[in-house]
């Protein structure tokens, strides 16, 4: 497959992150313009961080007064799921030079891994890199444009169809549905069902990071010791 | 630090926390490329990260769905689930995952015309 071809299908792919994108990059917009950021400093962030919740986190510390330091331990510490991520697709790009892994590690957010994750093996060996990049590229444009279009008209738009934003509320949670609906393998039924389990747990005791991190773990081994029985 | 964001401060922090973030990121995509053609002679590991995936998009799924669901707003519960059979159907019918997120949030919100 050629680079250019591979390149639009990987932009292609990312229409449904970029449904999941607009209303969480519009509302970090219209919450930047709430903390008195301006629309620069808004897109800085999410051109830099590119990180959803922890961005919300970060302006909202700063807005409180929390030291330069603290506010970016604790921006990172709502990153660390994102550890899990590279190796979980490092099986399905072993071909990836050192240049490309570093230029690919940058985009790899909760969405952008769920959709890589279900994706990937139906795209050749040597054209994963272009695809990975149209993807996250695409991901990537639409969370910088839905900043700057939270940041300068976000409120006006929220008051006069305040249904909208509920509405688009669900777009994320429907987008990791469907992926995970399109994984659910006799294999891993057990494994999924579990990680459900776990974050849930988490979830509702106010520890969802960990939750993520514990169900990572606890999903596959409880999967394993079930297939070993 | 009353004052408002948009100064130097703003900008340090931003920058911290994006290299760390990135470096969280990166380093583990790195460095477990190295140990990939160690890890494929051992299928234990290999089945391992096969269902890390998806157990980690359930918990995303879960964190996703975030607060409405701790409240007894029945009604939102209902539109949820409505929202999540609309998935659920289209990804039966086409099995694309942008009609299904689509075809979810289509749902919800005339979901939300009946039940608020």
């Amino acid at each position: 497959m050629p680079r250019f071809q591979a390149f639009f299908q990987g932009l292609k792919t990312s229409l449904p992150v970029i449904a999941g994108y607009i209303p969480v990059g519009f509302a970090f917009g219209v919450a930047a313009e709430g903390a008195q950021v301006g629309t620069a400093y808004a897109l800085f962030t999410s051109l830099f961080i590119y990180a959803g919740a922890s961005q919300f986190a970060l302006v909202g510390l700063l807005k409180d007064g929390v030291p330069v330091l603290t506010a970016a331990v604790i921006t990172v510490g709502l990153n660390i799921r994102h550890f899990l991520y590279g190796p979980g697709i490092s099986g399905e790009t072993e071909e990836f030079k050192l240049p490309q892994r570093l230029i690919s590690a940058f985009g790899l957010t909760d969405e952008v891994f769920s959709v890589a994750f279900s994706r990937i093996r139906e795209i050749p060996l040597e054209s994963r890199f272009w695809w990975l990049l149209g993807l996250e590229l695409g991901a990537y444009s639409c969370w910088a444009g839905s900043t700057v279009a939270g940041s300068v008209g976000g409120k006006t738009l929220l008051n006069y169809y305040s249904f909208l934003g509920q509405a688009l509320s669900f777009a994320l949670p429907a987008l990791f549905f469907s992926l995970l609906l399109s994984m659910l393998e006799k294999g891993r039924r057990l494994a999924v069902f579990c990680a459900l389990a776990v974050a849930a747990t988490f979830h509702w005791n106010g520890h969802s990071e960990m939750g993520i991190i514990a169900a990572a773990f606890i999903g596959p081994i409880t999967g394993m010791i079930w297939i070993r029985r | 630090m009353d004052q408002t964001v948009t100064d130097i401060y703003f900008v340090y922090a931003v920058l911290l926390a994006a290299l760390g973030t990135y470096l969280i990121r990166a380093v583990p995509f790195l460095l477990s490329a190295r140990k990939e053609k160690s890890r494929k002679s051992r299928p234990q590991i290999n089945l391992f990260f096969q269902m890390m995936g998806p157990s980690m998009i359930a918990a995303l799924l879960v964190t996703s769905i975030g607060s409405p669901l701790q409240t007894e707003d029945y009604s939102q519960i209902l539109n949820y689930l409505i929202g999540f059979a609309g998935v659920g159907a289209s990804h039966w019918l086409w099995k694309n995952p942008g009609i299904c997120v689509l075809a979810g949030v289509v749902c919800f919100s005339v979901s939300q015309l009946f039940f608020t």
